[in-house]
C-alpha cells in the first residue's frame, strides 16, 4: 500500500526516502482533524441558525473576538510545561470531553446552548489546525517543510472535502441527526491521538529528536505588541500588509453573515441545512483545491503577487454585483463561493508572498500580531458593524453595499502595495535580509522572480550569489538564459552556484556552454561541470563518468573523482578501482595535492580491501587538508583499527574536529571504548579532557550511563568535561532518562565539599602575605566552581533553561535578581535537594552558611592548621600546592611531617613546591 | 629558577590575567620562562615586531619613546602587554636599567595555551570585556548586547 502511494504520490511531491513513514502518518493526522472540523463546521451553522437565528450572529462574532485570545494564551501556557505531543493529546482528550459534555447539553435544548456550540467550534478549528502545523514544524526542518508541507496541505483539504460529504452522507442518507454527528468526530479525533503518539515515537527513534519549542517568557507579548506598533510606524510595506489581511477578515466576516443569512431564509429545516452545509464546503475545498492546484502556480507566474492578491477583493466585487442585480440564494453562493475559493488558494499564497521580504523576526512577531490582535479586532468590528446594520434595519442589498465599499478600499490599498512589494523585495536582496533556508515555499511568482533576475546583473558578486542561492528550487525553465553567462563570471562562486541552479533548468542544448568549465582552475566546479554533462548527456552516465575519470588530463580526472564521490550512485562508485586510487595517491608534491585530497574524500565510500593501507599511507601525508579527510572517512567507513588512533589524536589541536566527528559517526559501537580509555589513568590527561565531548555527539542512554558512573570516580577538573557533555546531552536530547538518585547523590558530594572549602576560608582571614591570598584567591575560585557545578548537576535533574536561568541569578550582582532566583528554586525544588543549596545561595552570611554546613554534615574545622592540612589531604591538586606554600607561615609540627611525606608525590607540582617549603623552613 | 607556585603569584597581579581563576595560571605559568638580563641591555626597540609580554622579577626597566623615558618597569610591574593580542609593531623601546630578572611569555605559546585552554581564554576575554566596559562607561555610552 506505502509502495502503492508511493509511485502514485512521489512523482508529485518531493517526499525523499526515509521520509515517507513519518510523512504519510502525518498526512492521515491532518486528513482526520479537517474531517473532524467539517463534520462539525455544518452541524454548528445549521444549529446555531435553526436553533437561534441567523441575525444573532453579529454578537457571536464578538464574542468570539473576545475569547479565542484567553483560549490560546491558556493553552500556550499550558505548552509550556509539557512535551509538544504530550499537550496536543492532552488537548485532543480535553476538547473529547468537551465533544460529549456538549452533546449533553444540546439534549436540553436551551438557545445559550447554541452559542456556546457555535463559539467551540470555531475556536476548534483554529486550535486543532495551528497545533498540527506546530507539530509538524517540530517533526520537519525547514527544508523538509518546503517539500512536504504542500503534501500535508492536500491532505487537509481532502479531509475538508471528504469531511462534508460525510456529513451529508450520514444525515441525508442515514437519517442520523445534526447532533449525532459529534460521536463520529469522537472516534476520529481518538484516531490522531494514536497517530501523534507514533509519529513522536518514529523521531525519537531515529534519534531526531523533534526540536523543541522556544519559551516566552511572561511580558514577550507585552513587548512584541509595543516593538510591533513601533515597527509597524517605521516601515510602509508592513502597515500595507496589515490593512490588506484587516480589511479581508472584515469583508469576509459579513460575507459569512450575508450567506447564513440567506441560506436560512430559504431552507429553514435543520435537517436539510445542515447536508446543505456540508455539500457546500466540500464544494468550497474542491474549488480551493481546484484553483490552487490549477490557477495558483500560472497567476503567479504571469500576474506575480501583486496580481494574486487582486483576485479577491476582484472575485468579491463581482460576487458582491451579482447580489445587487439578482439577490438570493445564488448569488449568495457566488459571494461566500468565491470568498472560500480563493481565501485560502490564490490569496492565501500571495499573501505569503508578500510576507518574504520582511526580515525573519518582524515576521514571526507580526503572525503573532496579526493572529492576537488584528484578526479578532477587525472580526469584532464586522460584528459591530452587522449589528449596526441590523439596527439601521439595512437590508441584504444594502449591506451589500457596505462590503462594496469596503471592498473597493481593498483594491485600492492592494495596487498601493502591488508597487510597494517590488521595491521592498529589491531592498531585502540588496541588505540579504531574506534567509533562503527559511524559506517554506518556493519564490517562482513574476515579480520576485523578476526582481531575483535583476539581481543577478548586480556588479555586487555577493547579492548575486544571494540571488542565485534562492533561485535553487526554481523550475522556470525560461530562467537558464539569465544564468548562463554567469557560468564565465570572475567569481568561483558565482560560477559553482549558477551550475548548482542550472543542474535542475539545463539540457542537453547546455554542454556546450559547460564543458569549457572543465578548464577551470577549481576543482568544485570542474566536478560540478562533469555531473550536468553526466546527467544531461544523451549518453549513458557511467561510460561518461568513466571516460573523464581516465582521462589523461589529471584536472579533468581528478574532477570526475570528485563528481563520482558527491553525487555518484553505488554502481558509478564502483568505478574508483584501486588502480584509480593507487595512481593519484602514488603522486607527491603540491601539484598532486587536490589528486590526494580526492583519494581521502574517495576513501569514505568506497569499497576495497585495501582500504586500511590507503588511509594509513594519507594519514601520514604533509598535507594537513588531507589528513584531515582521510579521518573524516574513517568515520564514514568506521573502520575500527583506527579508533585509538582517533582516540590518541583527540589532543592534537589540529585534527581534534575532525577526530571527533569521525568517531562520533562510529555511534554506539565506539562508547566502550571510549570509557575504557576516560577512566584510564595511566593515559594523557589532556586526551582524556576530551573524551566526554564526544560521548556528547552519541546521543544515547548508554552514552547517559557511562558518562554518570565516570562522573563519580573522576577528580574535579575531568569532572567538570563529564558533566559539561551530560548538560550537552540532555538540552539536546531531552527523551534521554537520567538516574534522579544518582544525581541528587553527587549534588549532596558537591554541596558537601562546598562547605568544607567554605569552613577553610573562614579560617584564613585577615592575612594579607603573597601566599595566603593565593590560597584564599583560590578556594573563592573553588567554591564558584563548585557552585557551577551543583547548578550543572541540577540541571540534568530538572528544566535545564529553568536552571540555567536561575543560576546566572545566583550569580547576578543585583540583589533583585539574586532574590527572585532563590525565590524560584524555593519553589522548583525538592525538600531535600532545598536543605543542602537553599543556605549556599541564601545571602544571609558566609558565617550562617558555614554553620549551616556543619549541621549537615557534622564536619567541623577549628584552626587554621586543620584547614590545610584537610586541604594537603585532599583531592584537589591545586589546593594542595596552594596549602602546602603556606606551611612556613603557620610553623606547625604537624603540617611540616605532612609536608614531609608529600616528598614523593606523583604530581610534579606537588613535589617542587614541598622541596621549595622543606627549603625555606631550613632556611 | 622559580617554581609554578611562586610565578603564579606573580602573574596574578598581572592586569591581563587579573580574572583568569589562580588554578588555570599554572598553565601560563609553565610557559613563562625567567631570563637575566644586564644593565643597559635592549629588550626590544620602538617598531620591533612584537613577540612576548615581560614581568619585572627584580631590577628596573626604562621605557622610551622618541628617545624620552615615558615610564619605568619596577619589581612586579609588567610591560610589552598588548603584544600577545595584535599584530602591531613595538611603540616604545625597553632598557635594562639595573641588572633584572624578568618573566617572558612568548606570544606564539600564549596563543597556543588560549586554543588548547578555554578556561584561561574566558578570563582573559572577561578582563578585556571589563576594560572596553570601563572606556565606555568614561565616554558615556552604555554597552549593548548588540552587535553594533
Amino acid at each position: 500500500m506505502k509502495r502503492f502511494l508511493k509511485s502514485i504520490l512521489g512523482g508529485s511531491f518531493d517526499v525523499r526516502k526515509g521520509e515517507w513513514t513519518l510523512t504519510l502518518l502525518m498526512f492521515a493526522n491532518i486528513y482526520l482533524i479537517l474531517v473532524t472540523y467539517y463534520l462539525l463546521k455544518p452541524a454548528r451553522d445549521s444549529l446555531f441558525l435553526v436553533k437561534v437565528s441567523p441575525l444573532e450572529l453579529p454578537i457571536v462574532f464578538i464574542i468570539i473576538a473576545l475569547v479565542t485570545v484567553p483560549v490560546i494564551t491558556l493553552y500556550s501556557k499550558l505548552g509550556r510545561t509539557l512535551k509538544l505531543h504530550k499537550l496536543i493529546n492532552l488537548t485532543t482528550v480535553i476538547l473529547i470531553i468537551n465533544i460529549l459534555i456538549l452533546r449533553w447539553l444540546i439534549e436540553r435544548d436551551d438557545p445559550w446552548i447554541y452559542y456556546l456550540f457555535y463559539i467551540w467550534v470555531s475556536i476548534y478549528g483554529v486550535l486543532v489546525t495551528s497545533q498540527f502545523w506546530l507539530f509538524a514544524n517540530s517533526i520537519f526542518d525547514a527544508a523538509q517543510a518546503k517539500r512536504i508541507f504542500v503534501f500535508l496541505a492536500l491532505g487537509g483539504i481532502i479531509g475538508a472535502i471528504t469531511g462534508g460529504q460525510v456529513t451529508k452522507l450520514i444525515v441525508a442518507y442515514f437519517g442520523v441527526s445534526t447532533e449525532n454527528l459529534l460521536f463520529f468526530c469522537i472516534g476520529f479525533l481518538a484516531i490522531t491521538i494514536v497517530l501523534v503518539s507514533v509519529i513522536w515515537e518514529i523521531r525519537i527513534q531515529q534519534g531526531k529528536e523533534p526540536s523543541p519549542r522556544k519559551k516566552k517568557s511572561g511580558g514577550e507579548s507585552k513587548e512584541s505588541f509595543a516593538m510591533m506598533v513601533g515597527t509597524l510606524k517605521g516601515s510602509k510595506h508592513l502597515k500595507l500588509i496589515v490593512s490588506i489581511l484587516a480589511t479581508t477578515v472584515l469583508v469576509a466576516a459579513i460575507v459569512d453573515y450575508q450567506f447564513k443569512f440567506i441560506v436560512f431564509e430559504s431552507i429553514p429545516e435543520k435537517d436539510k441545512l445542515t447536508p446543505f452545509f456540508g455539500d457546500f464546503y466540500t464544494w468550497l475545498s474542491v474549488a480551493s483545491l481546484g484553483m490552487q492546484g490549477l490557477f495558483t502556480n500560472r497567476f503567479l507566474r504571469k500576474l506575480g503577487v501583486g496580481g494574486a492578491i487582486l483576485f479577491l477583493p476582484i472575485g468579491l466585487l463581482l460576487g458582491g454585483v451579482t447580489m445587487v442585480i439578482m439577490p438570493g440564494l445564488v448569488a449568495a453562493v457566488i459571494l461566500r463561493g468565491s470568498d472560500g475559493a480563493m481565501r485560502y488558494s490564490i490569496d492565501k499564497t500571495g499573501k505569503e508572498l508578500l510576507f518574504m521580504p520582511v526580515p525573519l523576526e518582524v515576521k514571526k512577531r507580526l503572525k503573532v500580531f496579526i493572529d492576537i490582535f488584528v484578526d479578532r479586532l477587525f472580526r469584532g468590528i464586522a460584528g459591530g458593524l452587522l449589528l449596526l446594520c441590523i439596527y439601521l434595519n439595512l437590508s441584504i442589498v444594502q449591506i451589500t453595499y457596505v462590503v462594496m465599499a469596503f471592498i473597493a478600499v481593498w483594491i485600492v490599498i492592494a495596487l498601493i502595495m502591488r508597487k510597494e512589494y517590488v521595491n521592498t523585495f529589491r531592498r531585502a536582496l540588496e541588505e540579504r535580509r531574506i534567509d533562503p533556508a527559511e524559506l517554506r515555499f518556493n519564490v517562482d511568482d513574476a515579480q520576485s522572480l523578476n526582481a531575483l533576475i535583476a539581481a543577478l546583473g548586480s556588479t555586487n558578486e555577493k547579492h548575486i550569489n544571494y540571488a542565485l542561492t534562492m533561485l535553487t528550487s526554481v523550475r522556470e525553465k525560461g530562467l537558464k538564459w539569465p544564468i548562463k553567462p554567469l557560468l564565465q563570471h570572475k567569481s568561483d562562486e558565482v560560477k559553482l552556484n549558477a551550475l548548482i541552479v542550472l543542474q535542475n533548468l539545463g539540457d542537453e542544448s547546455d554542454i556546450a556552454e559547460v564543458e569549457p568549465l572543465l578548464k577551470d582552475e577549481n576543482i568544485d566546479i570542474r566536478s560540478r561541470a562533469i555531473n550536468f554533462i553526466a546527467r544531461h548527456s544523451n549518453r549513458n552516465d557511467k561510460d561518461l563518468l568513466k571516460e573523464h575519470l581516465e582521462s589523461p588530463d589529471k584536472n579533468v580526472s581528478e574532477a570526475a573523482l570528485a563528481c563520482i564521490v558527491e553525487f555518484g550512485s553505488p554502481q558509478e562508485i564502483e568505478l574508483i578501482t584501486d588502480a584509480v586510487i593507487e595512481e593519484m595517491i602514488g603522486q607527491h608534491g603540491q601539484e598532486a595535492l587536490s589528486g590526494r585530497l580526492e583519494v581521502a574524500k574517495a576513501l569514505g565510500v568506497i569499497e576495497s580491501a585495501d582500504l586500511s593501507k590507503y588511509i594509513r599511507t594519507l594519514l601520514n601525508d604533509s598535507s594537513a587538508a588531507v589528513v584531515a579527510e582521510t579521518i573524516n572517512s574513517i568515520g564514514r567507513q568506521q573502520v575500527r583499527e583506527f579508533v585509538p588512533w582517533l582516540i590518541n589524536k583527540l589532543s592534537d589541536r589540529d585534527s581534534r574536529v575532525h577526530c571527533r566527528n569521525s568517531l562520533a559517526a562510529f555511534g554506539t559501537k565506539v562508547l566502550g571504548t571510549l570509557n575504557d580509555y576516560l577512566n584510564d589513568e595511566k593515559l594523557s590527561t589532556t586526551m582524556r579532557k576530551h573524551i566526554p565531548r564526544v560521548m556528547a555527539e552519541i546521543p544515547h542512554q548508554d552514552t547517559i550511563n557511562l558518562l554518570t558512573n565516570s562522573l563519580e570516580a573522576q577528580s574535579s577538573w575531568l569532572a567538570y568535561d563529564i558533566l559539561k557533555a551530560l548538560n550537552r546531552l540532555r538540552i539536546n536530547h531531552s527523551n534521554l532518562k537520567f538516574n534522579e538518585r544518582e544525581i541528587d547523590s553527587t549534588v549532596i558530594n558537591e554541596t558537601r565539599s562546598f562547605y568544607e572549602v567554605l569552613q577553610i576560608l573562614q579560617l584564613q582571614n585577615g592575612h594579607d602575605k603573597p601566599e595566603c591570598v593565593l590560597l584564599k584567591n583560590s578556594l573563592e575560585e573553588r567554591l564558584d566552581a563548585n557552585l557551577e557545578q551543583i547548578f550543572r548537576l541540577m540541571g540534568l535533574r530538572y528544566p535545564p533553561d529553568d536552571i540555567y536561568s536561575a543560576y546566572l541569578g545566583v550569580v547576578s550582582k543585583q540583589r533583585k535578581v539574586r532574590a527572585n532566583a532563590i525565590e524560584f528554586l524555593d519553589n522548583l525544588l525538592n525538600a531535600n535537594m532545598k536543605r543542602y543549596i537553599l543556605p549556599i545561595i541564601d545571602e544571609v552570611s558566609p558565617d550562617f552558611t558555614a554553620q549551616k554546613g556543619r549541621d549537615l554534615f557534622r564536619f567541623e574545622l577549628d584552626s587554621e592548621e586543620e584547614g590545610l592540612c584537610c586541604l594537603i589531604k585532599g583531592p584537589n591538586v591545586w589546593l594542595k600546592v596552594c596549602a602546602i606554600y603556606n606551611v612556613p607561615r603557620i610553623k606547625s609540627d604537624k603540617l611540616v611531617d605532612l609536608v614531609k611525606d608529600m616528598q614523593n608525590d606523583k604530581d610534579p607540582m606537588v613535589r617542587e613546591t614541598v622541596k621549595l617549603v622543606l627549603e625555606k623552613i631550613e632556611s | 629558577m622559580l617554581t609554578v607556585v611562586e610565578k603564579v603569584v606573580l602573574l596574578q597581579n598581572v592586569d591581563v590575567f587579573s580574572e583568569v581563576p589562580a588554578e588555570q595560571l599554572t598553565y601560563l605559568a609553565s610557559i613563562a620562562e625567567e631570563i637575566d638580563c644586564l644593565a643597559g641591555d635592549v629588550i626590544f626597540r620602538e617598531n620591533d615586531p612584537a613577540d612576548a609580554l615581560y614581568l619585572v622579577l627584580d631590577g628596573k626597566v626604562g621605557l622610551k619613546r622618541d628617545g624620552k623615558e615615558i615610564k619605568q618597569a619596577g619589581s612586579q610591574n609588567a610591560f610589552g602587554t598588548w603584544a600577545l593580542f595584535d599584530d602591531e609593531t613595538r611603540v616604545v623601546t625597553a632598557t635594562v636599567k639595573e641588572n633584572a630578572r624578568l618573566l617572558k611569555i612568548d606570544r606564539e605559546e600564549f596563543v597556543d595555551l588560549l586554543a588548547d585552554n578555554v578556561q584561561v581564554t574566558q578570563g582573559v576575554l572577561k578582563m578585556l570585556v571589563k576594560r572596553v566596559r570601563g572606556i565606555m562607561d568614561k565616554l558615556g555610552t552604555p554597552p549593548t548586547d548588540s552587535a553594533s
